[in-house]
């Protein structure tokens, strides 16, 4: 396993797609610093710390996975990690660890600028609320890790159980778009539901359909964190993160354990 | 040039992603006018007789297409059109004696096809299931024929770019993930172009005191776009493929002449450059 995870990391260092990933998530935290210096002048605030990257970091995750993962069937790496020695498990697990660790890095490439330089160069000037404790704050900080890695334990099975390098990308970014999307939706339709539940009243299977994507899956779960945990509890999300990243994980070894590799 | 497109649609009709396509529209086909008409039923307390209701229930369901049919139209373009590259088709046509333009000119034709038939499966579906539910369109005919020839043309001018990019990229995967994040990018381009000029003139700030909730006086909102600026970003919204399916989606055209006169420009502009771009490819 250590040398799979090896041979990943030098792959990665080596990524264009992996810089360029990056540089975006650096590139957008450093444009809504800008933006909130812009909105001390116009004496507006919002409220910080930022998650707007969770917003639209799962295509930018998707792109990632769907390159790093989908590659490695295109250039026969899988087999030939397999006829070495390596059990497909930890081929698995090393994906999965090396394409999550990817997008930490890119979400640290957003947080470590945009949240230092907003906090000690506008959080003084009234731009920028503080309003959530610090211990909410962290809560929400974990959601955003586990939904990070439950954003590529999906991947990562739909990748690793794609042999056509195109549409295992097809896959993963279209289903990147679908998370986030219905995520959207749920989240919508529930908020209206609780402002007027005898007005907005559904049938309960279209409920739990809003609740799966809204509060189990990782796009709802990310827009969670972009609206700073409202109106959801984290601890529950956290909950919800853990069981899908299981699930998906589990589901993705067992197809992946019989696959044929052609 | 029919030979190749004779080669091109037998190909398509024996391809599983052009299936699998047109099986997804006509399930959301199917499934969006269902959907509509259980939440309408909800909010009219349990009548099941809409009357204009649902009619406005079905407009708003049957131009629901131009929302999606662009971002499935990245994916099958991409997909079946890459696949002569890592097949080697390309070539294997170009030294059959066929000129690279010919060879170009038949994929965008028979890409254009392939997604105009996924349209018109979800349309066809959506109105089988739709009318017998939620009634016919109150609206006026020219009204519905004007934006599903826009549509068309707004079809048209994302196959040309996604024409354009997988017939000048020679990696299927590269193709596929450029048209795709494409459509995306553009779409949230579109929707911030919609956020802006749909911004008030006015805005009024609330305030909750010991006397209850006081409205200020309306003022000016620096968001809001006037002059030359309010035109440059109608010019972008009309002109943008994915600002055009909005439109569409929601009949909010005003001018849907220029709508389609920038649509044709578009797809004019990119089958120019891409069938200019592919005649200088180095076919490795």
């Amino acid at each position: 396993m250590v040398n799979l995870l090896s041979a990943n990391f030098l792959r990665l260092r080596k990524s264009l797609v992996f810089w360029l990933c990056t540089a975006y998530m650096l590139y957008d935290g450093l444009r809504l610093f800008y933006h909130s210096t812009q909105m001390v002048q116009e004496g507006t605030y919002r409220d910080a710390p930022s998650f707007q990257f969770m917003f639209l970091g799962g295509i930018v995750f998707a792109l990632h996975c769907s390159f790093f993962v989908s590659g490695e069937y295109g250039d026969g790496a899988i087999r030939n990690k397999l006829t070495v020695g390596a059990s497909r498990t930890a081929v698995y697990l090393a994906n999965l660890i090396t394409c999550t660790t990817a997008c930490l890095l890119m979400c640290a490439a957003y947080i470590l600028p945009n949240w230092t330089l907003e906090y000690f160069l506008v959080g003084k000037t009234g731009g920028l609320s503080y309003s959530k404790s610090s211990s909410y704050i962290a809560l929400v900080f974990v959601v955003c890790i586990l939904v990070v890695l439950s954003f590529n334990a999906i991947f990562t099975m739909i990748g690793m159980n794609i042999q056509r390098k195109a549409l295992g990308s097809v896959v993963i970014l279209l289903t990147a778009a679908a998370l986030i999307y219905f995520g959207q939706e749920g989240r919508d339709m529930l908020l209206l539901r609780q402002s007027a539940p005898e007005r907005y009243s559904y049938p309960p299977l279209t409920i739990l359909r809003y609740q799966l994507f809204s509060d189990w899956l990782p796009g709802g779960q990310a827009i969670f964190c972009h609206y700073l945990g409202y109106p959801q509890a984290p601890e529950t999300m956290i909950l919800h993160s853990l069981i899908v990243i299981i699930v998906s994980t589990a589901a993705g070894l067992l197809l992946f354990q019989r696959k044929d590799l052609k | 040039m029919t030979k190749l497109l004779s080669a091109n649609f037998l190909r398509l009709w024996k391809n599983k992603t052009f299936w699998v396509s047109a099986v997804i529209c006509v399930a959301l086909g199917v499934l969006a006018p269902l959907g509509e008409f259980r939440a309408v039923i909800s909010m009219n307390g349990g009548v099941t007789d809409l009357g204009e209701l649902g009619n406005l229930a079905l407009l708003e369901v049957f131009f629901e297409y131009a929302s999606f049919i662009g971002i499935l139209a990245g994916a099958f373009v991409s997909l079946f059109l890459g696949t002569e590259y890592s097949d080697g088709t390309i070539r294997n046509k170009v030294m059959a004696g066929h000129s690279r333009a010919a060879i170009y000119f038949a994929n965008l034709i028979v890409g254009f096809a392939a997604s105009l038939m996924c349209m018109a499966c979800y349309m066809t579906f959506c109105l089988a299931v739709g009318a017998p539910l939620l009634g016919w369109f109150t609206k006026s005919a020219s009204l519905i024929l004007t934006a599903i020839f826009g549509s068309v043309v707004m079809l048209a001018a994302f196959c040309a770019i996604f024409t354009f990019v997988t017939m000048n990229t020679s990696r299927k995967s590269t193709s596929v993930v450029i048209c795709l994040l494409g459509v995306f990018v553009l779409l949230i381009a579109a929707v911030y172009l919609n956020g802006r000029l749909e911004s008030p003139e006015y805005i009024s700030n609330y305030f909750i005191s010991i006397d209850g909730i006081t409205q200020s006086e309306p003022q000016l909102n620096p968001q809001y776009l006037r002059g030359m600026e309010r035109k440059v970003y109608q010019f972008l919204y009309d002109l943008l493929p994915t600002g055009q399916s909005m439109q569409y989606t929601m009949l909010s055209f005003t001018d849907p002449a220029r709508l389609m006169g920038l649509g044709l420009a578009v797809a004019a502009l990119f089958t120019g450059a891409g069938a200019a771009l592919f005649r200088r490819k180095d076919l490795k």
